[in-house]
C-alpha cells in the first residue's frame, strides 16, 4: 500500500527495504505492468524530474514531468519503486502487482534532505557518494570495510582525515580539526570520553553503525556548541522486519595477522523488535615494509543490543552497547628525553624491533565505554532521550619495581545526557525544530597510580536549547538556526604547594547558523551557509602541567583561557549532467582564541634531561580549502570517480603555520561492476591516492622536517550476493614504504605495508 | 503535534529535568598521589682508593620534579689528577619521609637497566663497569675511574630502562644503539687539579 512515511522514519525505512531486496529472489517470467502517478513535495507542489526505477531493474527508468506525472513499465515481479531527486531524500515504495496490468499511484510526497543546509551531509559510501544510490550503499560499505576504525573508514571522504598515533590509534579530522572540536554522535547520543587526547581514539563500536554520515564544519546549533570541526553520525540500521535473521561476519587480516568476528541477531513480534550483536577483534604487530612494529597488537570485544516497541503514533527504544579494547602502544616510541627522540630520528629506524608476536606488552591502554540509552518519540513531532556513558580509561607505562601492572593513569568519566527535542511542521510553508540538552559529567582519577594525574577531578553542568526553522519557497530553501549554551565546571586540585583548590568556571555563549539552497532545474544544486560555534577550553588546555611523555614534551596549561569561538562559511554545489556528476565544498573558517600548543624558547631540564616546552596559547586562526569530488559512470560497468582535499591553516597572530594539519591529498579510483546472475554481482576497483608533503609548517618548531609526499595504491575484488558477500582487499598494494604527517610516530617508524584483508559476510 | 500537547510534554521533561540536576554533581575529591616515578636526586661518589685524597661527591637535585624550580647542581671539590677512585652512583627520593632509594629498584631490575658515563670536553678521566647483571652485562652503580692530568669539562650521567643491552657498544658504555627510555640524564661540571 502506498503510504507516506514520516520524514524521521524514512531513511530507516528506506534502509529496511534495500535490506528485503537484497534477499528477495525472483523466479517468476517477466511480464509488464503499466505504473502512473503523480511526485509532489510536502505542500502539495508537483515535483520536476525525479527519477523513477524499479528497485531490481533500475537500468530501466522514467522521469517526472512538469507536473510530477509518470509512467513506467515494470516487471510483474518488481515489488518496490525508488523515487529520487537530488535535494530530496530518497523514497522506496512497495508496490503490490497482483492481476492489474495498470496502476495508479497516489500520495507520492518526497521530502527535502533532512537539514541540508546546516549539514554537508557526506555519507559512509566515500567517493561513491555522488550516485542517486549513495543511501542504499551505506550499510554495505561499512560491512565491505569492517575491521577498519572509524578514523580509517571516515579518512575516505574528502575533507577527512586521521590523526594517527601508530597504527591502532586513529582520531578523524574534519577540514585539520579533531578531538574536542568534533562531535561523535553514536544512535544519537554525544559520545563522551577522553577526547583530549590526541592518542585517544574515539571509543565507537563501528558493528553498530548501519550509517555514517559526517557534517563538515555544521551541525553546532543542533546537536553542540563545541561542533567546530562538524559532527560525525553513527545511526543503527534498522531492524529487519521478520521474526529471526542473522548474520556472521568474520575480517582477516595478513598485515598484523588480524582476525575479527562478528556475529548479530535480530527479530520482530508484532510490534516489539529487537537486536543482539557482538564482535571480538585479535591482532598482533603489525609490520611495514622493512620490519615488524614492536607491541602494536590490539584486542577489543564489543556488545550492543537493542529494544524497540513501536505504536502507531509513538515508539520507545532501549539501547546498550559496550566496547572495551587493550591496545598496546609501539614499543620504538617509547623514549625518555629530546635526546632519545633526536637518536631514533638520526638513526631513521626504530631502536627496538622485534618478531611477530601477538603479546602486549607495556606500554598499553585499556578503555571501556559503555552506553544506554532510553529514548521515547512521538512519530515526527516530539523525542526525549535519557543516557548514560561510562568511560574508563587506563593506560600502563613501563615502570620500575614490579609496578607495570599499575595503572599510570586510571581515570572514569560518568555523564549523564537528556535531550527533549520537538519537531512542529507546516509553519508558514516549513518547520520548526526545538530543543533542550542537559548533561552532566563527572571525571574522577582513580588515587593509587602513583602517578600524578594529567586531568584533575572535575564535574560539569551543560545545558543547552536550540531551535532551527526551515521553509521552502518552490525551488529555494532557506534555513536559520539558534543556540545557547551554559556551562559550569567546578575542578578540584592539588596546588603546588600540596592544598586543594577548589576552582569554578563558567562559560556561555550563542550559536548560530544561516543557510541558502536552491534546487535547479536539472539536476543541480548550489547552497551556502554561515556558522558560528564555540568550544570552552578542554581541562588539559587549562591544567596540564608536566610532562607528556608520548611526545617528550611538558605541556604547561593555562587557567585564564578564554573560549573559541568559530565563524565559517562554506559554498557548495552539486550537479548531475550526463553521466558525469560533481560535488564541491569550499570554506572558509575564522577562529578566535584558537587554543593550541605553542613552543616555548627555552627547553626545560629536568633528572630526565632536557625537554622542550610548549605552552596553550590562544591565537587567530584562519582555516579555508575545498573538498571536489567527480564521478564519471563510463559505461554499464565502468566508473571513475576522483576526489581532492585541499586545505591552508594559518596561526595570524603569529604569522605562522598552525602544527598537525594534513595535507592536500587527490585520489582516483576505477571501479568495475557486472552483473552475473539475478543475485549475484561482481565488483573489483583500484585507487590510487596522491598524498603531498605538509609544505605549509614551521620549520624550526618541529624535531624534523614534514615526511615526503607518496602514494598509496588499493586495490579490490568481490562478489555480493543476496545472502553473503565474499571480497579481497588489498592495501599499500605496491608495499610501499612512506611516512604521514598526520601521524604522531612518523618520527620513529614507516607506516604499515601491504595489507591483505579477506571479508565474508553472510547473512540468514 | 497540538498545542495541548505542545503544553504537556515539556512537564514531563521538565521532571525528568529536575531529577537530573538533583542527581549527584559534585565533584570527587582527589586524593593526594604518592609518586612512584619520581627521581630528585642524583649522586655521584668518587671514593679515591688510596686513602689521604678527598671524597668527591656530585649531586643533582630537583625536588619538585620537571618544570616548577629550576634543579640544583653542585660538586663538593675537584677530583685529584692521576689517582684511580671507586665511584658509586645513587638515585634518591627526597620527596617521600623516609628518603626512597630507588638505586634498589635499580639494581633489582639490572637486566633492564644500565648506566652510561659520558664524558664532555677535554675531560682526562677514563671510566670502567664494576658491576654486572646476571647476563654478565655492565649495570653501571658501580665503577672505577682513573684520572690522568688536570684538566676540565663535564660528566653526563645516563640511567636507561628497556634498552638493549646486547646491541653494538652498549657493553663497553656506548650509547647510540641502547635504545630504550631514559630516566636519568643529567651533566655535570668535573674538573681535574693537580
Amino acid at each position: 500500500m502506498p503510504q507516506v512515511f514520516e520524514t524521521m522514519l524514512q531513511i530507516r525505512v528506506y534502509l529496511f527495504s534495500f535490506f528485503l531486496l537484497s534477499i528477495v529472489h525472483f523466479l517468476q517470467a517477466q511480464e509488464l505492468v503499466r505504473v502512473r502517478g503523480q511526485v509532489i513535495d510536502f505542500e502539495g507542489k508537483p515535483i520536476i524530474g525525479v527519477n523513477i526505477v524499479a528497485a531490481e531493474a533500475p537500468e530501466k527508468g522514467a522521469t517526472t514531468d512538469a507536473n510530477g506525472y509518470f509512467t513506467l513499465m515494470v516487471s510483474r515481479n518488481d515489488k518496490k519503486l525508488l523515487f529520487s531527486h537530488i535535494g530530496y531524500e530518497q523514497k522506496t515504495m512497495d508496490i503490490a502487482l497482483e492481476n492489474q496490468s495498470d496502476v495508479y499511484l497516489t500520495n507520492i510526497q518526497l521530502f527535502p534532505k533532512e537539514w541540508t543546509i546546516e549539514g554537508i551531509d557526506i555519507h559512509a559510501s566515500a567517493i561513491q557518494d555522488n550516485t542517486e544510490t549513495k543511501s542504499i550503499l551505506t550499510q554495505e560499505n561499512i560491512i565491505a570495510q569492517q575491521g577498519l576504525s572509524l578514523a580509517q573508514m571516515l579518512q575516505q571522504m574528502s575533507g577527512v582525515s586521521n590523526l594517527q598515533t601508530g597504527s591502532s590509534i586513529g582520531k578523524p579530522v574534519i577540514h585539520g580539526l579533531h578531538s574536542n572540536r568534533l562531535l561523535i554522535l553514536q544512535n544519537g547520543v554525544r559520545q563522551e570520553g577522553q577526547q583530549w587526547g590526541l592518542d585517544h581514539a574515539p571509543e565507537i563500536d563501528l558493528q553498530t553503525a548501519g550509517k555514517i554520515w559526517v557534517l563538515k564544519g555544521a551541525g553546532a546549533v543542533r546537536y553542540g556548541a563545541d561542533a567546530i570541526a562538524g559532527v560525525v553520525l553513527v545511526e543503527p540500521a534498522p531492524i529487519r522486519l521478520a521474526p529471526l535473521n542473522g548474520y556472521i561476519a568474520t575480517t582477516t587480516m595478513s598485515n598484523g595477522r588480524q582476525q575479527q568476528v562478528a556475529v548479530g541477531l535480530e527479530g520482530q513480534r508484532k510490534q516489539f523488535s529487537w537486536r543482539v550483536q557482538s564482535n571480538g577483534k585479535y591482532g598482533g604487530n603489525v609490520h611495514t615494509p622493512n620490519y615488524y612494529l614492536a607491541n602494536t597488537g590490539i584486542r577489543e570485544w564489543n556488545l550492543s543490543s537493542q529494544m524497540r516497541y513501536e505504536s502507531k503514533k509513538w515508539h520507545i527504544e532501549l539501547f546498550y552497547s559496550r566496547f572495551a579494547t587493550e591496545i598496546g602502544i609501539f614499543s620504538g616510541a617509547h623514549i625518555g628525553n629530546l635526546s632519545d627522540l633526536q637518536g631514533v630520528i638520526a638513526r631513521g629506524t626504530p631502536f627496538i624491533i622485534k618478531d611477530f608476536d601477538y603479546q602486549l606488552e607495556n606500554p598499553r591502554q585499556k578503555v571501556t565505554h559503555d552506553l544506554l540509552k532510553v529514548s521515547f518519540a512521538k512519530h515526527q513531532s516530539f523525542e526525549l532521550t535519557y543516557a548514560f556513558q561510562y568511560n574508563k580509561r587506563q593506560e600502563f607505562d613501563i615502570r620500575r619495581a614490579g609496578r607495570s601492572e599499575i595503572p599510570a593513569l586510571d581515570m572514569q568519566l560518568f555523564t549523564h545526557s537528556i535531550e527533549a527535542a520537538w519537531k512542529i511542521k507546516n509553519i508558514a510553508s516549513g518547520d520548526l525544530q526545538m530543543g533542550v540538552q542537559l548533561q552532566n559529567q563527572q571525571n574522577s582519577n582513580i588515587a593509587g597510580t602513583g602517578v600524578k594525574p594529567l586531568i584533575p577531578n572535575y564535574s560539569t553542568i551543560n545545558i543547552g536549547a536550540f531551535a532551527l526553522l526551515r521553509q521552502l519557497y518552490s525551488r529555494w530553501q532557506w534555513e536559520a538556526g539558534l543556540r545557547y549554551d551554559y556551562k559550569m565546571a567546578q575542578v578540584l586540585r592539588f596546588n603546588a604547594s600540596g592544598e586543594i583548590e577548589n576552582a569554578h568556571f563558567l562559560f556561555d555563549n550563542f550559536s548560530a547558523s544561516a543557510g541558502l539552497m536552491y534546487v535547479g532545474a536539472q539536476k543541480w544544486t548550489i547552497s551556502t551557509h554561515l556558522t558560528t560555534a564555540w568550544r570552552p577550553p578542554a581541562m588539559n588546555e587549562l591544567f596540564s602541567e608536566g610532562l607528556h611523555h608520548g611526545v617528550a614534551a611538558i605541556e604547561l596549561g593555562d587557567a585564564t583561557l578564554k573560549s573559541e569561538k568559530s565563524y565559517q562559511w562554506h559554498i557548495d554545489f552539486q550537479m548531475q549532467w550526463g553521466r558525469l556528476s560533481l560535488e564541491t565544498n569550499a570554506f572558509l573558517q575564522y577562529i578566535d582564541d584558537f587554543i593550541f600548543l605553542q613552543p616555548l624558547n627555552e627547553p626545560i631540564l629536568s633528572v630526565r634531561g632536557a625537554f622542550p616546552s610548549f605552552a596553550y596559547r590562544a591565537t587567530r586562526a584562519l582555516l579555508y580549502g575545498a573538498d571536489v569530488s567527480a564521478n564519471w559512470q563510463i559505461n554499464k560497468d565502468f566508473s571513475l570517480q576522483t576526489q581532492m582535499s585541499l586545505l591552508q591553516a594559518k596561526d595570524l597572530k603569529n604569522e605562522k603555520f598552525l602544527p598537525l594539519m594534513p595535507s592536500n591529498r587527490y585520489t582516483a579510483a576505477l571501479h568495475y561492476e557486472k552483473k552475473l546472475g539475478k543475485a549475484l554481482q561482481f565488483h573489483t576497483y583500484y585507487n590510487a591516492t596522491w598524498v603531498d608533503k605538509q609544505y605549509l609548517v614551521n620549520e624550526t618548531e618541529d624535531y624534523m622536517p614534514p615526511p615526503e609526499a607518496y602514494w598509496l595504491m588499493e586495490a579490490g575484488a568481490g562478489f555480493t550476493h543476496q545472502k553473503y558477500t565474499i571480497n579481497l582487499t588489498v592495501y599499500n598494494l605496491t608495499n610501499n614504504i612512506y611516512r604521514e604527517y598526520m601521524n604522531r610516530f612518523r618520527y620513529y617508524a614507516d607506516e604499515m605495508g601491504r595489507n591483505y584483508v579477506l571479508r565474508l559476510y553472510y547473512k540468514f | 503535534m497540538t498545542t495541548k500537547q505542545l503544553f504537556r510534554l515539556p512537564h514531563l521533561f521538565l521532571w525528568v529535568a529536575i531529577l537530573f540536576i538533583a542527581e549527584s554533581c559534585s565533584t570527587k575529591s582527589p586524593e593526594p598521589t604518592n609518586e612512584q616515578e619520581l627521581i630528585t636526586k642524583v649522586l655521584v661518589n668518587f671514593v679515591p682508593v688510596i686513602a689521604g685524597n678527598p671524597t668527591v661527591t656530585y649531586s643533582y637535585s630537583d625536588l619538585d620534579g620537571p618544570g616548577g624550580n629550576a634543579p640544583q647542581i653542585a660538586a663538593s671539590g675537584s677530583l685529584k689528577a692521576n689517582i684511580s677512585y671507586s665511584v658509586s652512583v645513587q638515585f634518591l627520593d627526597e620527596s617521600k619521609t623516609p628518603t626512597k632509594t630507588i638505586t634498589t629498584e635499580v639494581s633489582e631490575e639490572a637486566e633492564e637497566h644500565q648506566v652510561f658515563f659520558v664524558k664532555g670536553g677535554t675531560l682526562n678521566v677514563s671510566f670502567n663497569y664494576s658491576d654486572k647483571d646476571k647476563d654478565n652485562r655492565p649495570l653501571g652503580l658501580l665503577w672505577t675511574a682513573t684520572t690522568g692530568a688536570a684538566s676540565t669539562g663535564t660528566l653526563r650521567v645516563v640511567l636507561k630502562h628497556k634498552l638493549d643491552k646486547a646491541a653494538t657498544g652498549v657493553a663497553s658504555g656506548d650509547l647510540t644503539n641502547a635504545g630504550g627510555d631514559t630516566d636519568v640524564d643529567v651533566t655535570f661540571n668535573v674538573t681535574i687539579a693537580n
